[in-house]
C-alpha cells in the first residue's frame, strides 16, 4: 500500500510539511517494499483557489490510500474522502518519523477537515 | 449620472459623503437613487430614517448532479475554470463555494446529469422616501457571492428612472470595489490626510485608471493647521482634481455616531456639497 506524506524536501528525512494543499511535495512511500519517490506538488502557487482539491486530485492519481499531514482543510478532505483515502492529521517531525508513528497507532485517523480554507 | 463614491481604506467617510451628497441634492428637486453597495456590512440604510424596506432574496445558480445519468466524460471539470468541480471515483464531485454560475458545466454534460439548482445567498432590499429611493442587499453569513449581490443592485439600480445614482462602494481595492465602480461616470474617492489614507488611495488610483474611470479625490477629516497635507501634495504631482476638502471635526464625528449627522452636516458644508454638485452636473452636460 502506497502512503502519501507531505514533506518539504526530497528525502526520508525531510521535515513534514504542515500544510496539505499547498504543501511544497509528498513522499510516497511504499510499504510493499519499502521504496519511496518524491513528488513536486506543483499547484502549490499557481491556484488562488482550490490548491487543496488539485492537491486531493493529484494524491488520488498517485496509487495512495493515506495520506500523513500536519493539517487538511474542508476541500481536501471532502476529495480525499470521496476517493476513500484515509487521512492522518497532526504529524510532525520527519517524513520517516510520522510513517513510524502511523504504524505504531500513534496517529490519528481524521474524521473532518481541521482547519478552514485558506488557512 | 452613475456616481460611485469609494475608498481604500474604510472609515474615511464614504457613507457619510454618499448620504449627504444624496440628501442634497434630492432637496435640489432631483430624483435620486442611493445604492448601499457594501453588502457585506451595510450601514447607508441606518442614516436614512427610512419605513419598511421590501425585501428580494437573491439566488444563484449551482449545478447539481443526477449520478444515475453521469457517464463520467470529465466535460464539465475540463470547462470549470474555478476549480469548482473534480472528478473523483468517475463522478463529478462539485465544490459550491468555487462555482461562478457560469453555466458551463450544464451546457457541456452531454447526457444531461448536471442541473441547476437555486442557492440563495442574500437578500436585496429597497425604500422611498420622497424622491429618494434606496437600494441596498445583505449577503448571508458566509457567502462568498458578494459581487453577485452588487450587480444585483446595480441592476435594480439602472431600472429606476433617476437623475443621479450613488453608488456607495464597499473599501479597498478588490472584486467588490470593482463591481461597484465599473462603468460609473464619475468616481469620488473619499480619503484623510492620514499615511494610511495615502497608501491606500494610491492603489484606489491605480485601479481607477486601470479602469479608465473618471475620478476625484474628496480630502475628508482635514487638518487646516498643515498648510498643504500629503494628499493635497500627492493629487498636485499626479494631476488629480479635488472635488472637495471637508475639516475634521468632533462634532461631526459625534452627531454620525448618534446616527443623526444629516442636518448638521449637509448645513456647515453646504458649499462644500454646492460645488460637488454644479462639478457632477458640468461632468454630465459634457457626456451629453
Amino acid at each position: 500500500m502506497k502512503i502519501a506524506v507531505t514533506a518539504t524536501g526530497e528525502t526520508m528525512d525531510a521535515t513534514i510539511d504542515p500544510r496539505f494543499g499547498r504543501a511544497a511535495g509528498f513522499i510516497i512511500f511504499d510499504t510493499s517494499d519499502e521504496s519511496f519517490i518524491y513528488m513536486g506538488n506543483p499547484v502549490k502557487l499557481e491556484s488562488v483557489q482550490g490548491a487543496g482539491i488539485q492537491t486531493a486530485k493529484n494524491i488520488i492519481d498517485s496509487g495512495a490510500k493515506k495520506v500523513i499531514t500536519g493539517n487538511v482543510g474542508p476541500k481536501a478532505f471532502t476529495t480525499l474522502n470521496t476517493a476513500g483515502i484515509e487521512i492522518y492529521t497532526g504529524a510532525s517531525g520527519t517524513v520517516k518519523e510520522a510513517l513510524k508513528a502511523l504504524d505504531s497507532g500513534n496517529l490519528e485517523k481524521t474524521e473532518s477537515a481541521n482547519v478552514s480554507g485558506h488557512w | 449620472m452613475n456616481i460611485a463614491i469609494a475608498s481604500g481604506k474604510g472609515g474615511t467617510g464614504k457613507t457619510t459623503i454618499s448620504v449627504a451628497l444624496s440628501e442634497y441634492i434630492t432637496k435640489k428637486g432631483y430624483n435620486v437613487v442611493l445604492a448601499d453597495c457594501d453588502v457585506e456590512e451595510p450601514n447607508t440604510a441606518l442614516f436614512l430614517n427610512l419605513g419598511n424596506k421590501k425585501t428580494e432574496t437573491v439566488s444563484v445558480d449551482i449545478p447539481k448532479l443526477n449520478s444515475i445519468q453521469c457517464i463520467g466524460c470529465s466535460a464539465c471539470e475540463e470547462i470549470c475554470k474555478f476549480s469548482s468541480i473534480a472528478m473523483v471515483n468517475n463522478l463529478p464531485l462539485i465544490f459550491p463555494d468555487l462555482c461562478h454560475s457560469c453555466g458551463g458545466c450544464v451546457l457541456v454534460c452531454p447526457t444531461g446529469a448536471l442541473y441547476y439548482e437555486k442557492v440563495p445567498i442574500g437578500i436585496f432590499e429597497q425604500a422611498k422616501k420622497g424622491s429618494l429611493h434606496y437600494l441596498g442587499g445583505l449577503l448571508n453569513l458566509g457567502k462568498i457571492q458578494t459581487a453577485t449581490i452588487i450587480s444585483y443592485v446595480k441592476d435594480k439600480a439602472k431600472k429606476i428612472k433617476s437623475d443621479f445614482v450613488i453608488f456607495d462602494s464597499p473599501p479597498g481595492t478588490s472584486c467588490p470595489f470593482v463591481e461597484t465602480v465599473n462603468g460609473c461616470d464619475h468616481l469620488i474617492l473619499v480619503t484623510e490626510p492620514t499615511p494610511f489614507g495615502l497608501n491606500d488611495l494610491k492603489l484606489s488610483v491605480e485601479a481607477a485608471r486601470a479602469m479608465n474611470l473618471d475620478f476625484s479625490v474628496l480630502i475628508n477629516k482635514n487638518d487646516e493647521k498643515e498648510k498643504t497635507n500629503i494628499i493635497e501634495k500627492f493629487c498636485k504631482t499626479e494631476g488629480i482634481h479635488i472635488i472637495a476638502t471637508i475639516p475634521y471635526e468632533r462634532e461631526i464625528a459625534f452627531a454620525y455616531s448618534t446616527g443623526d449627522f444629516k442636518k448638521t452636516f449637509i448645513n456647515r458644508y453646504s458649499n462644500e456639497l454646492e460645488n460637488i454638485a454644479v462639478f457632477l452636473k458640468k461632468i454630465n452636460k459634457k457626456e451629453d
